[in-house]
């Protein structure tokens, strides 16, 4: 079994750091998206235009449960 | 002078697809920044790192993917911002060419008014109908494309964007 080659855990928080650091603006990014609108002129395309933002609202958000939960786990190990 | 002939306000759409490019420009920043950061990992292996990798490799490439779809959104509103306030120009010079014809708009209709008017002048607003017409039909055409064009860009953006948010990493054991 291969020897475990240990880290200095200052990298570890780095990374711990960056991915929270991410994880921050994926939510900021999400709620921005909600704040304003774009008036398309036309039903079709306005009802695309909303479902593709509620789409990448919540996209954005998982993301940033995601990136939250790695942050802790790496904090963890 | 009628009713507007093309509706929407490509300001608010330019405002919507520059702020999502914004949005997207950020995530790629901090992308870089983890990307960055994991690149010093390269040399912890043994069973937490194994463990711990995966998923941070995997938050790192969903955090970049979902960038990239938000830019693309983001240029695709922008596209139809440029497209419609072309559409509201071209909708401007065609009313303007009905009202100096003397004619009216009945929606996206070219007609002629009613009321009393001579022979003469009767002739000469029937027979401008067909090339005001054609005006009226560029306008409303160009925007028609733009709307279908954007319509369907949002709808497979929405898609990727759905894919993403699918695409968890794996968990830790």
């Amino acid at each position: 079994m291969p020897a475990e080659h240990r880290i200095d855990p200052t990298w570890l928080d780095v990374v711990a750091t960056q991915l929270s650091r991410s994880s921050s603006a994926a939510l900021e990014a999400s709620h921005e998206l909600l704040a304003h609108y774009g008036d398309t002129g036309d039903a079709t395309a306005q009802r695309a235009l909303e479902a593709l933002v509620n789409q990448a609202a919540g996209t954005l958000s998982a993301l940033s449960e995601c990136l939250a939960d790695t942050s802790r786990e790496l904090q963890g190990a | 002078m009628t009713a507007t002939l093309v509706y929407g306000d490509y300001v608010s759409c330019s405002r919507v697809g520059g702020g999502m490019r914004s949005e997207a420009s950020r995530l790629r920043q901090h992308a870089r920044a983890l990307e960055d950061a994991i690149g010093e990992l390269v040399v912890w292996n043994g069973p937490g790192a194994d463990a711990a990798r995966p998923a941070i490799v995997a938050s790192w490439e969903a955090l970049r993917a979902t960038a990239d779809v938000l830019d693309e959104a983001g240029a695709a509103l922008q596209r139809y911002a440029t497209d419609l306030a072309e559409g509201h120009e071209l909708g401007r010079r065609a009313q303007l060419r009905v009202h100096r014809a003397g004619l009216i708009l009945d929606g996206t209709r070219v007609i002629e008014p009613w009321g009393p008017a001579s022979a003469q002048e009767s002739e000469r607003r029937c027979s401008q109908v067909p090339v005001v017409q054609a005006r009226v039909d560029l306008a409303t055409a160009h925007v028609g494309r733009a709307r279908g064009r954007l319509a369907r860009q949002m709808a497979s953006l929405a898609q990727a964007f759905a894919a993403q948010a699918l695409a968890r990493p794996p968990d830790t054991p």
